[in-house]
């Protein structure tokens, strides 16, 4: 069994997108984790993006404009009235 | 009629089919709630391939008019909001195409484009002994001590917006389908067109550039 | 099957954050929240305690099939027991002296990356007693040190390196 000093920082960090998306071998999965419970660095780089994924998923939407809204309603009206609809 | 998010895929698949029905049959609501659901997320996807904001309303208009055209067949091989997506950035690619909005060198930028990496710097040399080499020279800087009102506060927000506008367009692509929008990786592989390992390509890049981005946010100020 | 969990602070899952529920409560891989263990429940035996050093420690009741493999097990369902107290900060302090003394004992004389890997594992155990660190991370430093000089003189030296540390961990906690 590889062990996780085998895994350095460098490495750990171009693997995080990967680890977060559970798509590793089971084996490099694990060694990740295993240089988590002993590095300090890599526990902070972790938090950073389980934080930047929390800033992300925060970014608000922008608001239709209510004229858009009007000119789809509008416009499935057409679609429907044209006897698209089934 | 508000469409919840699915809990399993089956009920997703499932919910899709009552919507699809619903709109094949002129339901009114049914196409008002998607458009609740989807539009604003549409319009931050459009917004990044075109100039002006006016401009992605309009995609995002064509969009839905390209939706409800082809609504009779969709087979449902994809969920409904992939297809729904799919639709948005082919319309939105073309849009910004003919607007020659994307730079002409963009893809030998990104070839050479590293700075979303972690400054090899932060580690330490392999060649300066091998006992540490690759390992962090310091920390990074921990963020749990930041307030979670600062973390996700207007300032980080808009700072994050404007580094997401920032990226190359195919890792921003990448990024706002997958972390803004919440598709899963197979889903953006099929909205984009692109393969999976390009995929995970992308979003390492253009979440490391996010989190560069906001380390600096964060490190400015904290001294206040 | 009783098995051993290291949580983060809080009953947190120690890489996803996730807030495990209390004491009895049964969880299920693969369930509807975002955050819910996607592959698997996670326990070790106590043979690889030493692998997964962190905040608390519990015992854990783990339901059928369970796979071992790579230092951890894992099973559909599981439901935390009870919380081994005598893991605490200062035990990983003690742990880690323990493992800084073993670098020294196990060191060769003249042997600069042994020195290097003791000094290294000393400073480890020093900071696990200061604030501003934490203790179960710097321990599991030391002992990843001392591991490593071990293999200097013994390939086999990680492995056994680690059967003693996980010999210490259950003498010290009373685990089996």
């Amino acid at each position: 069994m590889s062990g996780p000093e085998e895994l350095t920082c460098r490495e750990l960090v171009d693997l995080v997108t990967d680890y977060l998306d559970h798509r590793l071998a089971l084996g490099r999965h694990v060694q990740v984790e295993q240089h988590l419970v002993l590095c300090t660095g890599c526990q902070r780089h972790l938090s950073q993006m389980h934080g930047t994924l929390r800033v992300l998923r925060a970014v608000p939407d922008d608001e239709l404009q209510p004229e858009t809204l009007g000119v789809l309603m509008e416009a499935f009206h057409d679609w429907r009235d044209a006897g698209e609809a089934t | 009629m508000d469409i919840a998010t699915p809990s399993t895929p089956a009920a997703g698949r499932a919910e899709d089919r009552r919507l699809v029905e619903a709109l094949r049959r002129g339901d009114e609501a049914a196409f008002a709630s998607l458009i609740r659901a989807y539009g604003p997320t549409m319009l931050r996807v459009a917004r990044g391939y075109v100039a002006t904001r006016a401009v992605a309303e309009e995609v995002v208009q064509e969009t839905w008019l390209g939706v409800l055209r082809g609504i009779d067949r969709f087979e449902g091989r994809s969920s409904l909001k992939t297809w729904v997506f799919r639709i948005l950035v082919n319309r939105a690619r073309t849009r910004g195409a003919s607007e020659h909005r994307s730079m002409p060198f963009s893809s030998l930028v990104e070839a050479a484009d590293e700075d979303g990496r972690v400054d090899p710097a932060a580690f330490i040399d392999a060649s300066a002994g091998a006992t540490w080499g690759g390992w962090w020279a310091a920390y990074p800087k921990s963020w749990d001590t930041v307030p979670e009102e600062r973390l996700l506060g207007r300032e980080m927000l808009a700072v994050a917006s404007e580094a997401i506008e920032a990226l190359p367009e195919r890792q921003r692509e990448v990024l706002v389908l997958r972390d803004v929008a919440g598709l899963s990786p197979q889903e953006v592989c099929t909205a984009l067109g692109v393969t999976d390992g390009n995929q995970r390509v992308l979003l390492h890049r253009a979440r490391g550039k996010v989190r560069r981005v906001l380390e600096a946010q964060l490190g400015e100020t904290e001294a206040a | 099957m009783i098995a051993w969990k290291f949580l983060g602070a809080g009953r947190t899952g120690p890489f996803s954050g996730f807030e495990w529920p209390p004491a009895g409560v049964w969880l299920h891989a693969g369930g509807t929240e975002l955050r819910t263990c996607r592959t698997a429940i996670h326990a070790c035996t106590a043979q690889d305690l030493p692998l997964w050093l962190g905040d608390e420690l519990w015992s854990i009741e783990l339901i059928g099939p369970v796979e071992h493999a790579h230092g951890k097990l894992a099973a559909p369902g599981g439901r935390l027991l009870a919380r081994v107290e005598d893991w605490d900060a200062m035990a990983a302090v003690a742990y880690a002296d323990a493992c800084a003394d073993r670098a020294e004992k196990l060191a060769e004389a003249g042997d600069g990356a042994a020195a290097g890997l003791l000094a290294d594992a000393r400073r480890c155990a020093r900071r696990a007693g200061r604030t501003g660190y934490d203790a179960p991370t710097m321990a599991a430093g030391a002992a990843m040190c001392t591991a490593r000089v071990r293999a200097l003189y013994d390939a086999g030296g990680v492995a056994a390196e680690r059967a003693w540390q996980a010999a210490w961990l259950c003498d010290r906690l009373g685990v089996t």
